[in-house]
């Protein structure tokens, strides 16, 4: 990716010319700073206010070969998905969805909204499977990871990207970062995640603020360090760990979590933040440069087996 | 809204003509069901981004349970273009005692 420091030149250049701020950004190894975000972007659409053009905006006017993917894993999202999809930024040059098996018409819907829509059915189980599935066949320089019910909001995508334009490898969004919250955490979950992210911070040397959240964007040259291929409900958090491993550039981006339909009890929620830290400790266990059999991309993803 | 104490999605029945209403990013998807198969709810889309009213889709049943109710009348003089003398005709239902 030689493109990529003209790349973050531009547009920091940009952001300096907006005058906008970074945001949570330190090093995954090391502590830097901690700056915060401006306010919340607006969507592009006739909702946009005029004053809300950002850096991204004036970077991919001035840079349009630059591609974005967005990879979405869905399960039963019919309903949710005429709200996401009609919510992406323009610039973005890809969707690629990842039906983890729906008896719905997520697919239908998927395709009558975007008929460009990439849709893949994943070839194994769990939500870390449909990641690596999709994340393999992204084209874009840049690949977003987005969840289709409706509790990541699509129209904080160009904040992810100016990130990573910005100069950073890896963009995970907060709730708990200034700006950032959630209308659907419960003081059990929060409590779990809080936990967990101090140890993750404590063994690895982060400052995660956020260890379990799964809305973030990366440069496509970081994927041999995002594969999280056996993981379930661990996979959030395996990948922040790997990110922080393989000393890639990592920010926080305030986000705000909506409220998704269906919740989890908090006695599932136990069992699964035991298999999060099971996950941890094997991670921290595991030596430096080895990679898990589990977790490796697929050469030839369900692309074209599962293609639908 | 649907979900008991445990969060679980429960199941309601779901007649026909029964309209629900998503309330998703801000925005609303507003469906009217045309019936109910097991697992499967088939309904009608009265308003949603991006669909054309009229067309068909179908729901998971525990997706559709969680949904709320709307005002039919309020549903109907909206897609009429009529606007109704009160913004506060969806309310929130509760579907499951």
């Amino acid at each position: 990716m030689s493109l990529e420091p003209t790349l973050a030149r531009r547009a920091a250049a940009a952001a300096e010319a907006t005058g906008e701020k970074g945001c949570g950004v330190w090093s995954a190894r090391r502590a830097h700073a901690v700056e915060h975000v401006g306010p919340p972007y607006h969507p592009s659409g006739a909702s946009q206010p005029a004053q809300a053009r950002t850096a991204a905006d004036q970077f991919f006017a001035a840079a349009p070969g630059t591609r974005v993917s967005v990879v979405l894993p869905a399960l039963n999202e019919a309903a949710n998905l005429p709200h996401v999809l009609t919510r992406l930024p323009g610039f973005v040059h890809e969707v690629v969805l990842v039906d983890r098996g729906s008896i719905d018409d997520t697919v239908t819907v998927a395709r009558a909204l975007r008929p460009d829509i990439r849709v893949l059915l994943q070839d194994g189980r769990g939500k870390g499977n449909a990641l690596s599935c999709g994340f393999a066949v992204a084209t874009g320089d840049i690949i977003v990871r987005l969840d289709a019910d409706g509790s990541h909001d699509p129209a904080e995508i160009p904040r992810f990207v100016e990130a990573l334009l910005a100069g950073h490898d890896f963009a995970k969004g907060s709730r708990f970062a200034p700006g950032g919250r959630s209308a659907d955490i419960t003081a059990v979950r929060w409590l779990g995640n809080r936990t967990l992210s101090s140890l993750v911070n404590l063994l690895f040397g982060t400052e995660y603020s956020d260890l379990r959240y799964g809305y973030s964007a990366f440069w496509r040259r970081c994927l041999p360090h995002l594969s999280a291929r056996g993981a379930a409900f661990e996979v959030e958090t395996l990948i922040n760990v790997r990110v922080a491993r393989a000393g890639l550039q990592v920010v926080e981006i305030a986000s705000i979590e909506h409220r998704r339909l269906s919740g989890k009890s908090d006695l599932r929620v136990v069992r699964d933040g035991l298999r999060v830290l099971g996950a941890i400790v094997i991670e921290r266990l595991r030596r430096a440069g080895t990679e898990p059999a589990s977790s490796r991309l697929h050469e030839n993803p369900g692309d074209q087996q599962g293609r639908r | 809204m649907g979900v008991s104490q445990t969060g679980r999605v429960q199941q309601a029945p779901l007649s026909r003509g029964v309209v629900l209403r998503r309330d998703v990013l801000g925005g609303s998807g507003t469906y009217r069901v045309l019936a109910a198969r097991g697992a499967v709810v088939e309904v009608e889309v009265v308003e949603a981004p991006g669909l054309a009213p009229g067309s068909s889709l179908r729901l998971t049943a525990a997706a559709a349970a969680a949904m709320l109710t709307a005002n039919v009348d309020l549903v109907d003089a909206q897609r009429q273009g009529v606007r109704p003398a009160s913004t506060r005709g969806v309310r929130a239902v509760p579907r499951i005692g």
